[in-house]
């Protein structure tokens, strides 16, 4: 037990921490968010490969954190599938072809289900965030 | 593939997570497709709104989570149950001698257990360490990739650049490589700061070149994100852990401005 939640934590615990993050804005709640979660999942059973676990901790992270930060309250308007597929590729960074594998839909289906989720959160984020550039070079 | 199929690609594209012949069938359309790079440009875009509220955060003490989760998997792991009523009543009969023998057994199973695990443990911690720094150069190496780079080089004025930034604008991740950086001073620590005019200097992070100058990952923070445009990036050398402003005159400096 053990041993899998670590090669678990190791590979997906950033992914999921950062995710995390950005449904609760602190580290401590973050942290705590992570480790619950990583112990709860390993209690039902590991699905085959890492993108399918990850789709499994987005929904169970959701269910556990609240819904206060920009980034959960932008999220929160879109449909679940919409939002499963957009963290897999955001936070997760698996490519469309394991989206597409963990969610059992075509690769294009995901494409589109990206685009929108995109098109979505642009209208769905907070007016003062689009008023924030980010870092980087005037282009 | 049509126009009109590849264009679904765009946003795959605009977040990174297209597979290699999908990119490079898409990127090759994309020269000659004013619409898809306009599409392109529109998707990034929200990807760095996305970011400005969901940064690449990395907890304040890893170390702490991961043993926070082991904590956890240890607790969880089921060591032994506790006998049934008819157990203890089968058991009460058991000589002396027996109980005694069993206590032995008992004693040098958690010993060689407790050994056991001790051991396991070990190797973990090592074959983690191993992972985690393979898994800090795939980052450095996945960030530096793709037409979504910028890069900036801070020199002195008369050398050759000694250190260069890259901007992975759609991850949000700054990677720091080093050249000919000679060694922090003992007890001091390199430390990257944004500089947007008009405004103080906000820390992108503290590093330490290796002996080869190898890439260093800055994780972006919030406090960067709200810094706005960055017009330049400096490094100084500061007390270890950073200073909350900088303490000596640069040492290095690089414009934004004219980015490659």
């Amino acid at each position: 037990m053990q041993m899998t939640m670590l090669r678990l934590y190791d590979r997906l615990g950033p992914a999921a921490y950062r995710l995390a993050w950005a449904l609760t804005g602190q580290d401590q709640a973050a942290q705590e968010l992570v480790a619950g979660t990583l112990e709860r999942i390993m209690g039902d059973g590991l699905p085959g490969s890492d993108a399918a676990v990850f789709l499994r901790l987005c929904s169970a992270l959701r269910t556990q954190a609240g819904s206060q930060t920009a980034y959960a309250q932008a999220a929160g308007r879109l449909p679940e599938r919409n939002r499963l597929t957009f963290e897999l590729a955001y936070f997760g960074g698996f490519t469309v072809r394991q989206i597409a594998g963990a969610l059992g839909e075509p690769d294009r289906s995901v494409m589109g289900t990206l685009r929108e989720a995109l098109e979505t959160l642009r209208l769905a984020l907070p007016h003062e965030s689009k008023e924030v550039a980010h870092a980087g070079a005037r282009r | 593939m049509t126009h009109e199929q590849l264009i679904e690609s765009a946003a795959g594209y605009a977040l990174g997570v297209l597979d290699a012949d999908e990119r490079s069938e898409f990127e090759s359309h994309l020269t000659g497709c004013a619409q898809c790079r306009a599409e392109v440009d529109s998707y990034r875009e929200t990807v760095g709104l996305v970011g400005t509220v969901a940064p690449p955060a990395v907890p304040a003490n890893s170390a702490a989570l991961r043993a926070r989760i082991l904590e956890r998997a240890s607790a969880a792991r089921p060591i032994a149950s506790a006998p049934s009523a008819r157990a203890r009543q089968r058991d009460s009969w058991v000589p002396w001698t027996a109980a005694a023998a069993s206590i032995a057994i008992a004693a040098f199973s958690t010993w060689l257990y407790a050994s056991q695990r001790d051991r396991n443990t070990r190797m973990q911690e090592e074959l983690t360490a191993a992972r985690n720094e393979l898994a800090a150069r795939d980052s450095a190496l996945a960030a530096l990739m793709g037409p979504e780079v910028h890069v900036v080089s801070l020199a002195q004025a008369t050398n050759k650049p000694a250190a260069r930034v890259f901007w992975n604008h759609t991850r949000n991740v700054f990677v720091v490589t080093a050249h000919a950086l000679p060694p922090a001073p003992d007890g001091k620590t390199y430390q990257l700061w944004a500089i947007s005019k008009g405004k103080p200097p906000v820390s992108m992070g503290t590093f330490n070149p290796d002996a080869d100058g190898g890439a260093i990952v800055l994780p972006v923070s919030t406090a960067v994100n709200e810094a706005g445009f960055i017009d330049f990036c400096a490094l100084t050398v500061e007390p270890q852990g950073g200073s909350s402003q900088p303490t000596e005159t640069p040492r290095l400096i690089g414009s934004w401005r004219h980015v490659d």
